[in-house]
C-alpha cells in the first residue's frame, strides 16, 4: 500500500538539505549551497520553508563582522525524514 | 518532470556520503601535545643525569602554558575555517575536556599519586587516543591508544626518571607519528 509522501521533503532541493544535515550536527549556508549546487536565493527559500515546518533550526550570527547562518536539523525533522524514507520504500517493494 | 522513488533515495544516500566525508584536520594538535610532551619529558630526563634535579621541571613550565596558548589559537583558526560540525567533532569535544579534567585531577594529586602520576598520565592519554582513533576510523591513533597502555603498565616497573623516557616514546606513538598520518590522509581527501 502506497504512503502519501511528506510534501514538505517531497522536494529535490529540499530533500538534499535535510539529508545533509542529518548526517551534521551543523552546517553553515555556505556548505549547504556548496553541496547542493543551489543558488543562494533557492537555498534561503527553502531553509525558510523547511523552518516553518519545524524540521530545521536556524541561527544568525556574525564572524569577522559577516553575517553567518547555521542550521541545525529538529527532533520532528528527523522523525518526519526516517517517516519519509519509510514511505518512500513502500514505492520501491509494495507489500 | 517528477523523480521517481528510486531518484529520492539515491539522493538521500548520496548527500549522506557527502556529509560524511566532511572531517576537520586536527592533526596539529595532536603534534602539538606530542612534541610539547617528548621535548619536556627528554628534557627533564637530561637535567636528571646532570644532576640539575632542583630545574629539570622547567621545560614543563615554559612548554605547557606556550602550548596551551597555541592549542587556543589554533582551535580559534579552526573554528574559522570549519563550516560543518559533525557528531563526531562533538563526541571528540566531550571526549577530550572529559580527558582534560581527568587530566587536571591526577596532576593536582600528583603528591599523593607519586611515582603512579606518569602510569596514570598515560592511562589517560590511551583513553583520549583510543577512542578518538575509533571515533574517526583511523588505525594509527587506535594502535597509538594501545602503545600508551602498554607503557602505563611498564611505567610501574620503572624509576620515575626512566618513567619520562617511556612518557616520550608513549607521546611519538600515539600523537607524533599519527600527528602525521593524520596530516597526510587529510590533505589526500581536501
Amino acid at each position: 500500500m502506497f504512503k502519501e509522501l511528506d510534501p514538505i521533503l517531497h522536494s529535490q532541493l529540499r530533500l538534499a538539505i535535510v539529508s545533509l544535515l542529518i548526517s551534521l550536527d551543523e552546517a553553515e549556508f555556505s556548505f549547504l549551497k556548496e553541496k547542493t549546487n543551489a543558488t543562494s536565493g533557492n537555498i534561503s527559500v527553502q531553509l525558510e520553508k523547511l523552518k516553518e515546518a519545524g524540521y530545521i533550526d536556524i541561527k544568525k550570527s556574525f564572524r569577522n563582522k559577516y553575517p553567518l547562518t547555521t542550521c541545525k536539523i529538529t527532533k520532528k525533522g528527523i522523525q518526519a525524514f526516517e517517516t519519509y524514507v519509510k514511505d518512500l520504500k513502500t514505492y520501491l517493494d509494495p507489500k | 518532470m517528477e523523480n521517481t522513488p528510486k531518484q529520492h533515495l539515491d539522493l538521500i544516500a548520496e548527500m549522506i556520503q557527502t556529509a560524511r566525508r566532511e572531517y576537520n584536520d586536527s592533526s596539529n594538535i595532536y603534534l602539538l601535545w606530542g612534541w610539547v610532551v617528548s621535548i619536556a619529558s627528554i628534557l627533564q630526563f637530561i637535567l636528571i643525569q646532570m644532576h640539575h634535579e632542583g630545574m629539570s621541571g622547567i621545560g614543563w613550565v615554559v612548554l605547557i602554558p606556550a602550548a596551551l596558548i597555541a592549542q587556543i589559537v589554533m582551535m580559534m583558526k579552526m573554528r574559522k575555517k570549519e563550516k560543518v560540525q559533525t557528531h563526531i567533532d562533538t563526541i571528540m569535544g566531550y571526549l577530550w575536556t572529559a580527558f582534560g579534567v581527568s587530566l587536571g585531577i591526577v596532576l593536582f594529586s600528583q603528591g599523593k599519586l607519586q611515582e603512579n602520576t606518569f602510569p596514570m598520565v598515560l592511562m589517560l592519554y590511551g583513553i583520549g587516543t583510543f577512542v578518538s582513533g575509533g571515533a574517526i576510523q583511523f588505525r594509527a591513533l587506535i594502535i597509538g591508544g594501545i602503545c600508551c597502555w602498554v607503557v602505563a603498565i611498564a611505567c610501574f616497573f620503572v624509576p620515575v626518571q626512566y618513567q619520562l623516557l617511556l612518557l616520550a616514546l608513549a607521546v611519538i606513538a600515539a600523537y607524533i607519528i599519527p600527528g602525521y598520518l593524520l596530516k597526510i590522509r587529510y590533505k589526500k581527501n581536501v
